[in-house]
């Protein structure tokens, strides 16, 4: 009779434990003020740039392990590395050992980003009642939720406002504080791309204007105070990639396999640049270059302001990873496997490492070190 | 010993062997003996034997592009290297191992799950193989795909894809939109017979099916972006079930995308009934039932007759009938697929040729390869018939004017397709073409210096387009006669040499067009003859030259049909073939392309390595037959030649009995030559119960050698031997026993066999077996027995049929073996177990007809379809008996069967016995799963 009951009563104990994880509070790591690496591609423009320097990260520092494969790419905020993963959880890091901070339980795979300032996180669910999270980092408890319906876009934080697309084809625009809905904007199929938002110094109009694409195969740009469209551009195919915008232009890829540069200020094409498969991948933008990778193996640079190639980099799986750039750097991963660095001018090999998964995310960076997820289930930490 | 066997078979069975030597069923047979090789590349281990390495290295550079195209599409990459068998003739892919069951000649290739092993042979067109490659790729990539996406969210019920969206997928994602296809869908919509989605069932396993999930496939891409497929596969564990995951990934239901892509298709379609016909508008049906297609009219004794191949029972058959039509009269010159001879006559694949004095050259395959026979149609008979031993598939032939020779598409062991040229009076063979180029349906010219036919050697060739090609006689010299990206099929030459009449899709359906050699200019005309709603084929002059015999494709149907030449012109295009062939063809322009496969690798020689195909552990109990099952492990190597099954069990009533209570089992199973066989050890121990002894417990040791040669797809003789030790502990009456047995058995099965829904509907059944147990400690006769089971299926019409069994077992000695009768599968109206003895008749008389069709009964949950209800008459007489034969008991009555999906058979019987000389007044009503005898 013992052995019958004894296993019983273990799993109500285990379910008991496992109920109280969406409570943890966390230690503070460090100022939550410092630079860090906000979004998944790190700036309001969605750029994916920083412009100090980094040696060749060629060494693992750490790795943690999530258990289930990570799709999402993670932030860092303060010393904390923050990103969610298929096992229903957000998992807490620290930046510099590793060590598990905590987790936060939530009723749905998580394979969106998350983005945050001043000690805050915002991250949603694509599945779920309550769809959208703000939370306190601090202290581990919640700030706000919304019922949002499924989403399906990273959320992106521009000034006073969060934006994010929905499975259903609406973009949601929140207040940050306290996530009330600002206005909504409908298109015609899933938001999967994160939203960019125009500098200030960047703009070419007195607007400022968010833009996103959608798989209905448009990237709009729309007025970021009350949703207006401002224009449209429709692509040959539609659009999973996050646009990024620098000098008054846009860049995007579509699984037309094509990378596009658009005029910020009406949407007209400035030129367009052929890779041979589905782009799904974001750009980055960094100085004259502009990097994104394509489902035929490679990784392009291409030139920002002629749509030449300036050199490409041939990995063994889809680069379906957003690549980042830091210093004279290129930072992303590949379906192969691989961590890549590659000199980001030349487009050289400079080291590669190994997971044994494939890597659909997008690296980040913090305090000289580069933090990438794999489907293998670790969170990895290169440094020199 | 009854359980012995049984014992033995049901562990065989239950671990899904395929030693498929069972009872009855028609055989696998391993005529061939392939020395395999392995070629590694990236992404894929090929399996190839030595002759075809062209074959598999063409194969392997198909794959690695199709991988890179789909791994684009499926966002996702497999790990572990594909297994990819190719086979270098559709022949030769009919004796694989790898799955159990007989593979129809519609069967292109195909994955399976156990070890996702794609299985594909090459039908002489590159095009196609690589087509079929990326086919069965698309199913390894939703193999791998749907489990990682559903494990990495920690899902693990869920349901697969419907197949009509999987197949549909499969073709989508591996070709083009093509002609076929778009006659298909158009036929359906014109006709007013395109199914509403919750009817789409009843297409499934057709070849129509696969068309239309393609076509909706292809919708998507148009309405959603051919990204959405793929996001489907990312969403999928978002929801329970298909219509919910698309519902998610599409925003709309998959009805509401269903009614869209309907209304898009009568748009697309409706405005071509202004400029196109039906083709019963504009020719006579001659044909109206099953399916009737490459005709051929011939004069004979001054009367015109048309010689076609048809399927109209089910078989497929080389008939002849009046150019009135079949219903004036039709006569079966060959019967094909009930006999070694014609095993199959390659219904679609082969034309017919039919010479001047009525003599039909066909194909058919028997044995291992295809044989070329000469029938003789005023005497009757076969008049010759020649097997080439290099040649593994023939097609087509076609006579020359003088009717000595006979030119055909042979397919040698490399896979090359090429043409061939056989002297009927020296028996000379002579190689026309050498290369990888396939061609197809040659026709010889009226002037004996050419032949026509259809080939991918044109410069449009690679991307699977085919073309004429005229051979010029004796100089082996192939010049171009059409070109162009479409497809041009079977040439027939009209009687004064001047033209040709052949089927093509250059304006996007399949139609009749005319091309004419212009003496005065030297160029090539082409006039369109048809402008059909659907498509025309195979057509074949008159002799004199007025009309057209042809196929068209209607209501899913392939009929032959007349049309007059002189009705026939709709339009004569200006421009010149010549012309066009100057601008594009360069024969013989292109090349398949290969890969070496890995450079560390190589190809090497194949080695067994075995691997789980199947564990599972299930488990029951039956009074009669004993513990079934246990824990059950089946291991094979990747060609499925050698298999191991492994059984574990115990059925110990206390725990004293746990030790000696061990049911165990080994069985090795080869099936790598024409003789299968096997051997094994094992030990049985359980409690059982039968009529006789009452509860006992035997346990039982020993080993056991088994052996099936098959002497042809429909004929094989089985044997087994057991050497064991038997002791029995009867537990009412003190009639235990020890004994050291030997025990033999040997059997002549036949099964020619065609089903339907519920059941076999034509053809013969029979199965003889003598068994002989020996005891060895005194070598007397334990037991001999005798099994008799003779099985007709006489067919009425296309779905009904007269069924008779007649079956007979005696069994003698110190301890017979006993049988049961009585239930529905034996003699209705009595008991299941009501009779048991060592002596046993069965005579089954039934009359099978069709009852409902489509049956769709609705609920407030939705509605719950039948495909097919059918009646049954029947009577039933037999016995069973210990010592003395007392009378025949026999029953008679009615029953429906109702087929459940093609998996099960639910059978409802109701009827009242008699002992001759009375009928009882209880009336019997019987509800059973099985099929019919």
């Amino acid at each position: 009779m013992r052995k019958v009951v004894f296993p019983r009563l273990s799993f109500l104990v285990l379910f008991l434990v496992a109920s109280c994880a969406g409570g943890l509070k966390f230690e503070e790591q460090g100022s939550y003020d410092l630079p860090g690496w906000k979004s998944s591609r790190e700036d309001d423009q969605n750029t994916a740039y920083l412009p100090s320097t980094i040696d060749v990260p060629n060494k693992l520092l750490w790795k943690h392990d999530a258990k289930k494969p990570l799709k999402a790419s993670p932030i860092v905020l303060g010393q904390t590395v923050v990103i969610g993963a298929l096992n229903k959880r957000v998992h807490f890091v620290d930046a510099l050992s590793g060590k598990d901070l905590g987790v936060y339980k939530v009723s749905s795979s998580i394979s969106t980003s998350a983005c945050g300032e001043d000690g805050t996180v915002y991250f949603c669910l694509d599945r779920g009642k309550e769809t959208f999270f703000a939370l306190n980092l601090r202290t581990g408890n919640i700030l706000w939720k919304k019922k949002l319906g499924n989403l399906s876009s990273s959320p992106a934080l521009c000034g006073d406002k969060i934006f994010v697309g929905s499975s259903s084809g609406i973009l949601w625009a929140l207040n940050k504080d306290a996530g009330e809905k600002l206005w909504e904007f409908e298109t015609k199929a899933s938001i999967i791309s994160t939203p960019a938002c125009d500098g200030l110094s960047a703009s070419t109009s007195d607007e400022r204007v968010v833009c996103f694409g959608s798989t209905d195969g448009y990237l709009y740009a729309l007025n970021r105070e009350n949703g207006e469209m401002k224009w449209k551009f429709k692509a040959e195919g539609a659009i999973y990639s996050s646009p990024a915008i620098k000098d008054a232009m846009v860049f995007f890829g579509s699984v037309d396999g094509y990378l596009y540069a658009l005029n910020l200020g009406d949407g007209s094409l400035v030129w367009k640049f052929k890779t041979q498969a589905d782009i799904y991948s974001s750009s980055a933008v960094a100085e004259s270059l502009v990097y994104i990778g394509s489902n035929d193996y490679f990784m392009y640079a291409v030139n920002q302001k002629t749509g030449k190639l300036g050199w490409k980099f041939k990995t063994q799986g889809l680069v379906r990873s957003s690549p980042i750039a830091v210093g004279d750097k290129l930072f992303f991963g590949s379906y192969d496997g691989n961590f890549y660095v590659v000199d980001r001018f030349t487009g050289k090999l400079l080291w590669k490492y190994q997971t044994k998964g494939m890597i659909s995310s997008s690296p980040a960076h913090y305090d000289g070190k580069i933090y990438i997820p794999s489907e293998d289930g670790f969170l990895y930490c290169f440094g020199s | 010993m009854k359980r012995l066997i049984l014992s033995i078979v049901l562990f065989l069975l239950l671990s899904t062997s395929s030693y498929g030597q069972y009872y009855f069923g028609k055989n696998k047979v391993q005529y061939t003996n392939f020395d395999w090789q392995v070629l590694t590349t990236q992404h894929f281990e090929i399996y190839f034997y030595t002759e075809e390495k062209e074959i598999a290295q063409i194969a392997a550079s198909c794959a690695e592009e199709s991988y890179w195209f789909l791994e684009n599409k499926f966002n996702h990459r497999i790990v572990k290297k594909i297994p990819l068998v190719v086979y270098s003739s559709p022949n030769y892919f009919a004796q694989t191992n790898i799955i159990p069951s007989l593979l129809p000649e519609s069967v292109a290739g195909f994955t399976e799950f156990l070890k996702g092993r794609m299985v594909i042979p090459f039908n002489g067109s590159y095009s196609n193989f690589a087509r079929v490659i990326q086919h069965e790729l698309v199913h390894a990539f939703i193999m791998h795909k749907i489990p990682y996406v559903m494990k990495a969210h920690q899902r693990f019920n869920y349901t697969g894809l419907p197949l009509w969206f999987e197949e549909g997928m499969a073709e989508h994602w591996s070709r083009e939109w093509d002609s076929e296809a778009d006659m298909m869908i158009r036929d359906l919509v014109i006709s007013g017979r395109f199914p509403q989605l919750e009817d789409i069932y009843q297409l499934y396993g057709t070849f129509l099916m696969y068309k239309m999930g393609e076509a909706f496939c292809a919708h998507l891409k148009k309405e959603y972006g051919d990204d959405k497929i793929g996001l489907l596969f990312e969403n999928y564990w978002k929801a329970p079930n298909f219509s919910e995951v698309f519902q998610l990934t599409f925003n709309k239901t998959l009805k509401e995308v269903w009614s869209q892509w309907e209304y898009s298709l009568k748009k697309k379609y409706f405005p071509d009934i202004e400029s196109k016909d039906l083709p019963n508008r504009v020719s006579t049906q001659l044909t109206f039932d099953g399916i009737n297609i490459k005709p051929e009219p011939v004069f004979l004794s001054d009367q015109l007759w048309v010689v076609f191949k048809s399927n109209k029972l089910g078989y497929s058959s080389i008939c002849m009938m009046s150019p009135k039509g079949e219903k004036e009269k039709t006569v079966t010159l060959i019967k094909g697929e009930r006999s070694p001879q014609f095993e199959s006559l390659h219904l679609l694949k082969s034309k017919i040729g039919v010479s001047e004095d009525g003599m039909v050259a066909f194909v058919s395959k028997s044995h291992e390869n295809d044989v070329l026979y000469v029938y003789d149609v005023t005497q009757r008979k076969i008049t010759n018939e020649k097997r080439f031993g290099d040649l593994i598939e023939l097609s087509s032939p076609t006579w020359s004017p003088d009717a000595n020779q006979i030119a055909f598409v042979g397919v040698a062991k490399n896979g090359y397709s090429d043409l061939y040229l056989y002297e009927l009076q020296n028996r000379l063979l002579t190689r026309l073409t050498n290369d990888i180029y396939e061609e197809k349906a040659p026709q010889w010219s009226p002037n004996g210096k050419g032949i026509a036919f259809s080939s991918d050697r044109g410069s449009w060739g690679e991307e699977g387009f085919l073309n004429l090609f005229l051979l010029a006689l004796p100089e082996n010299k192939i010049t171009p006669l059409t070109s162009g990206p479409h497809h041009d099929l079977a040439p027939d030459w009209s009687f004064d040499g001047e033209s040709l009449v052949f089927s093509s899709d250059r304006n996007g359906s399949y139609d009749l067009y005319l091309l004419s050699f212009d003496p005065e200019n030297g160029s090539w005309h082409t006039s369109q003859l048809t402008s059909l709603l659907t498509g025309a084929f195979d057509p074949s002059f008159s002799p004199d030259g007025k009309d057209i015999f042809f196929t068209a494709y209607e209501k899913y149907s392939f009929q032959i049909h007349k049309m007059s030449l002189d009705s026939a012109m709709v339009g004569f295009d200006d421009f010149s073939e010549s012309a066009n062939l100057s601008l594009h063809t360069s024969p013989s322009a292109w090349r398949p392309k290969k890969t070496e496969g890995d450079q560390e690798s190589g190809s090497v020689k194949y080695k067994n390595r075995f691997s789980f195909d199947i564990a599972q552990s299930a488990i029951s109990y039956d009074a009669v037959y004993g513990t079934v099952g246990g824990f059950q492990v089946a291991l094979t190597d990747m060609l499925g030649n050698h298999q191991y099954f492994f059984l574990l069990g115990n059925s110990a009533r206390s725990s004293d009995d746990f030790l000696s209570s061990f049911n165990l089992g080994v069985t090795y199973i080869n099936k790598t030559h024409r003789l299968n066989y096997g051997y094994g050890f094992y030990h049985l121990k359980d409690e059982y119960y039968d009529e006789y002894y009452g509860f006992y417990t035997e346990r039982q040791y020993g080993g056991m050698a088994l052996a099936s040669y098959p002497l042809s797809k429909f004929k094989r003789v089985d044997a087994s031997f057991f050497l064991r030790q038997s002791d029995r502990d009867v537990y009412i009456q003190n009639r235990g026993r020890k004994a050291f047995l030997s025990t033999n058995y040997i059997s002549w099965v036949l099964d020619t066999s065609i089903w339907d829904y519920v059941g076999p509907i034509d053809g013969t059944r029979f199965n003889f077996t003598l068994g002989l147990t020996l005891n060895l400690k005194n070598g007397k006769a334990y037991n001999k027995l005798a099994l008799f089971d003779f099985r007709k299926y006489l067919r009425l019409k296309k779905n009904s049929c007269y069924a008779v069994r007649v079956m007979g077992f005696t069994s003698v000695g110190k301890e017979p073996q006993r049988l049961y009768l009585g239930g529905s599968w034996s003699l209705r109206g009595y008991d299941r177990r009501a009779f048991y003895g060592r002596h046993l008749v069965l005579l089954n008389n039934e009359l099978r007809y069709p009852l409902i069709d489509n049956l769709s009964i609705g609920f407030p949950f939705g509605k719950i379809s039948f495909h097919a209800i059918r009646g049954a008459l029947f009577f039933d007489a037999g016995n069973a008996w210990e010592d003395e034969f007392d009378q025949l008991y026999g029953s008679f009555g009615i029953g429906a069967r109702i087929s459940l999906g093609y998996v099960m058979v639910l059978r409802f019987d109701i009827s009242r016995t008699t002992d001759f000389k009375k009928i009882s007044r209880k009336t019997d009503f019987d509800f059973f799963f099985g099929w019919n005898f």
